[in-house]
């Protein structure tokens, strides 16, 4: 089943949020304290946040863990 | 354009219609402007980001929200001449992180 995403990237705030649902839901920290997941009541994963963009390594890759379930899975 | 909030130590705070139009996008934040100037002027929590020393991230508990009982944070940059909203969110629990007020 094909996914559709949604990438915001703001310049100015040098934050970006990938959505892959619309739903309601709200944020949930991960172990990386720039990356946030959205997910919905049930748990399910709806997109993440990132701040500070611009400072990722261009080096290293930037690597959290999301703890939600995927959808469908 | 932007509007001018105030934060709880009076300081103006920029939140640009593009801004503002992004967080309202969010079903679950969708009426709740008011609430977003609210926790700004009067959180229960401030705390330091711990990823960039200029962000704070303001938090103001709020009951039956669309998806149950949380915390709204607005996060706020602060550079010398400047501070700008950069995203407002409901969330479960307040990050860790330097609690600077109250």
């Amino acid at each position: 089943m094909a996914l559709t995403l949604k990438i915001w990237y703001d310049k100015e705030a040098d934050f970006l949020e990938v959505i892959f649902s619309d739903k309601a839901g709200y944020m949930r920290e991960t172990d990386h304290d720039g990356i946030m997941e959205r997910i919905d009541e049930e748990g399910n994963i709806l997109g993440f946040s990132v701040m500070q963009v611009s400072h990722l390594s261009t080096e290293k890759p930037l690597i959290a863990e999301l703890v939600g379930k995927v959808q469908g899975g | 354009m932007s509007q001018i909030l105030t934060d709880y130590q009076g300081r103006g705070v920029r939140l640009t219609d593009e801004r503002l139009a992004h967080i309202l996008l969010h079903p679950e934040m969708a009426n709740m402007e008011k609430e977003i100037a609210i926790t700004l002027r009067n959180p229960q929590a401030v705390r330091k980001s711990r990823n960039d020393e200029n962000v704070c991230l303001n938090y103001r508990y709020y009951l039956g929200t669309q998806v149950g009982d949380k915390w709204l944070c607005v996060v706020v940059k602060y550079i010398e001449t400047d501070a700008f909203v950069i995203t407002a969110y409901l969330t479960d629990k307040q990050k860790k992180g330097e609690q600077i007020w109250p």
